[in-house]
């Protein structure tokens, strides 16, 4: 009852309020190479913040589909709403954090509406995620065959012996050397990059239509980083998992993904394909975050900076909420929140000062 | 920061270097073993210059760091400015060495201004009046880009990177020669790494200091550094000049590094080229510290090879500790040198 009502009461808020680019990117399929299903859905989704006694916004209005099969990146610094977003996704809010608004689609259902038991259904076996530190989220005492079978055991209830086949079949496909061993070892026995690859197995396993990895390369070392990235990659391929793929480091994002969603303080700055977003950047903030990466060529020159600092999530922030470290911002920029311009198809930025006439 | 290499007076001298720490996994009769950190590291840093120090996690990077600052017990000998560190003259050490680590928030105290924080190396070292010092102060925030309203203020009040120039600033406090720079960018975002990469830059413009720059990021250490280590596993494996080892690297785990490094070039599809630069074999105690990664590894490489020039004549200050280069190659000995092995980068 609760689940129909509320989606009555946001279905028809979120058609009048999506930005008119939206409904574009949504039916040009033919610039993405993958079919186009729309995996999920997210209009004009807030996130509130109970901070130093006071509720402000984490994350103001974002509305961006995700589609079937296709790696998502989002990039943006710390308190750009990035992990706030895709936690609201798992139903994994924390409890200073609760939804404002809007909706958030994934088959035609409102996550933010669903029964915690039908929630307990999604998560790990249609939806998985992956964290940052693998050791923090696997249980210590429990031995990886176990771990790793878990999903199948509570989601599909199949025979032990069934089970144990999935598990090794998984444990090769991340790469892990001698999986019958590996099944009687515990998580300590493993190294960063193993562990990490026990993590994918575990969220692979019951092969999820939605794997979220939550900056899941920024503990490990650059070898093994390059390693992890082709693993995940080789999982959306086999698969057709859609994965969203959150990082601070675009040159990350770069090697992985398909399209790329910058967020900043909150609010989407820009979408687009990944070569979109990183050959030809229209939103000022995306062109500096690009620039102020040290790269080879750039030796000897100055490195190119934002002025300013991220502003924290108790700020009051400007309707553009760039303005104040923007180059080009005028007068409009503070008053008025910046409208969503489709420059390209598939290429949307949300800026007063782009024109949208570049092919 | 200039191709050229003139060079002035060392500033640290770092000879034989080694740290151990005990391996506390065994069994109770067991015998203790203890496991090399540091294992016969020697490097030289002079003055003005910026010194960069890479490699994996747990290759002994921060362990060097900690031993240059006194921070930790070690063997062999450490120099600044021609004074041997003895555990005797830590305080004027202190002088001589400082360091910005990578967390700001916890370096600085919560409950300190950040004036009474930076001022503390002078009320330590009895530097001038108080008057003085609160000037002294004042002058610094303005160095790092703050201004001297922030001497009244609690770090709790401040962002990241202001965090982080505070921090710079104090270690400068006393205008140490030398300055150590722990991953003092990793934990910031882009944009305010950038700032404090480029703040470095401008502070030395205007002092002469030489700076030991730590960091897992290549891209960062070759835009950043003048001369650069390979470290791995508690050795280095790699010294030269920032264009040395990224346009000539020798050493197969240099080589392994630098292409692991994600770029902003459209990536082709499926196609990781560094999984041909490692392999995977069992570990042999005394061998080349690479050796089980090693692609090129040989009956050669079960010795410790020594650190040698890199085989060109034109790479004076480029050293690589590995059997395929220097006089022992050319001598024909295990393992040869493939011959598409500078091609490979």
């Amino acid at each position: 009852m609760l689940y129909l009502f509320s989606a009555a009461l946001f279905l028809p808020q979120a058609g009048i309020q999506a930005c008119p680019g939206m409904g574009i990117i949504m039916n040009n399929n033919s610039s993405n190479k993958n079919t186009g299903e729309v995996l999920l859905q997210i209009r004009d989704l807030s996130i509130g913040i109970h901070e130093a006694g006071g509720v402000y916004t984490a994350v103001d209005s974002i509305s961006y589909d995700v589609y079937a099969g296709e790696i998502l990146g989002v990039v943006g610094e710390s308190g750009c709403g990035k992990t706030v977003t895709n936690l609201a996704i798992m139903g994994l809010l924390p409890d200073v954090l609760f939804v404002k608004g809007g909706s958030i689609l994934y088959k035609n259902r409102d996550l933010n509406a669903i029964k915690p038991a039908e929630r307990a259904l999604l998560n790990g076996d249609e939806m998985a995620m992956i964290y940052q530190e693998p050791l923090t989220s696997l249980n210590p005492l429990m031995k990886i065959g176990k771990q790793v079978g878990e999903p199948l055991r509570i989601h599909h209830k199949l025979p032990k012996e069934k089970i144990r086949e999935r598990v090794i079949e998984v444990l090769g496909d991340v790469d892990l050397p001698d999986p019958e061993e590996i099944m009687e070892r515990y998580p300590h026995q493993l190294s960063g990059g193993q562990r990490q690859r026990v993590m994918i197995a575990m969220a692979a396993i019951t092969r999820p239509r939605l794997l979220i990895a939550d900056e899941p390369t920024t503990a490990l070392d650059v070898t093994v980083q390059a390693q992890i990235l082709q693993l995940l990659k080789r999982l959306n391929r086999k698969y057709r998992t859609s994965i969203i793929f959150i990082s601070h480091d675009l040159a990350v994002i770069n090697q992985i993904c398909d399209r790329v969603i910058v967020m900043y303080a909150g609010k989407i700055a820009e979408v687009g394909t990944t070569r979109m977003i990183m050959d030809s950047p229209a939103h000022e903030y995306t062109k500096g975050l690009i620039r102020s990466i040290p790269t080879m060529d750039q030796k000897g020159s100055d490195l190119h900076c934002i002025p300013g600092h991220v502003p924290s999530t108790t700020d009051d922030k400007l309707p553009c909420p760039f303005a104040d470290r923007c180059t080009i911002g005028e007068a409009v920029c503070r008053k008025e929140a910046p409208p969503c311009l489709e420059i390209e198809p598939g290429h949307i930025v949300y800026c007063h000062c782009v024109s949208g006439q570049r092919q | 920061m200039s191709n050229e290499i003139t060079y002035n007076k060392e500033i640290l001298q770092v000879e034989h270097l080694t740290n151990y720490y005990d391996d506390n996994s065994l069994g109770i009769f067991e015998e203790r073993k203890r496991k090399k950190v540091l294992d016969d590291v020697s490097l030289t840093i002079h003055n003005d210059e910026f010194f960069g120090l890479v490699g994996e996690s747990g290759c002994g990077k921060s362990t060097l760091a900690n031993a240059i600052l006194g921070l930790i017990p070690y063997e062999g000998s450490i120099k600044i400015n021609g004074t041997l560190r003895t555990p005797k003259n830590g305080k004027e050490f202190t002088r001589l060495v400082q360091a910005v680590f990578q967390d700001p928030l916890s370096a600085l105290d919560p409950r300190r201004t950040i004036g009474f924080t930076m001022r503390e190396p002078l009320r330590v070292h009895k530097i001038g009046t108080a008057k003085e010092q609160i000037a002294a102060v004042h002058r610094m925030l303005d160095a790092v880009g703050l201004d001297a309203s922030y001497a009244d203020r609690y770090p709790r009040e401040l962002s990241g990177g202001q965090r982080q120039r505070v921090c710079i600033g104090a270690s400068l406090m006393l205008q140490p020669p030398l300055l150590i720079a722990d991953e003092a960018i990793s934990a910031l975002d882009v944009s305010v790494g950038a700032q404090i990469l480029n703040l470095f830059n401008e502070i030395d413009a205007g002092a002469d200091f030489a700076m030991l720059f730590i960091s897992h990021n290549l891209n960062v250490e070759y835009y950043f550094c003048d001369r650069i280590a390979v470290m791995y596993r508690g050795q280095i494996v790699e010294i030269g000049t920032a264009e040395d080892i990224y346009q000539h690297a020798r050493h197969p785990y240099t080589k392994l590094l630098l292409s692991a490094i994600p770029d902003f070039k459209p990536p082709a599809e499926d196609a990781f080229p560094h999984q041909e630069l490692e392999t995977s074999r069992e570990d042999v105690p005394g061998a080349c510290a690479f050796y089980h990664r090693c692609p090129h590894a040989g009956p050669g490489c079960l010795h410790k090879p020594e650190m040698v020039q890199a085989s060109d004549p034109e790479f004076k200050e480029h050293f690589v500790r590995c059997v395929m280069y220097g006089d022992t190659a050319k001598q024909g000995s295990q393992p040869l040198r493939p011959a598409d092995i500078s091609s490979q980068i």
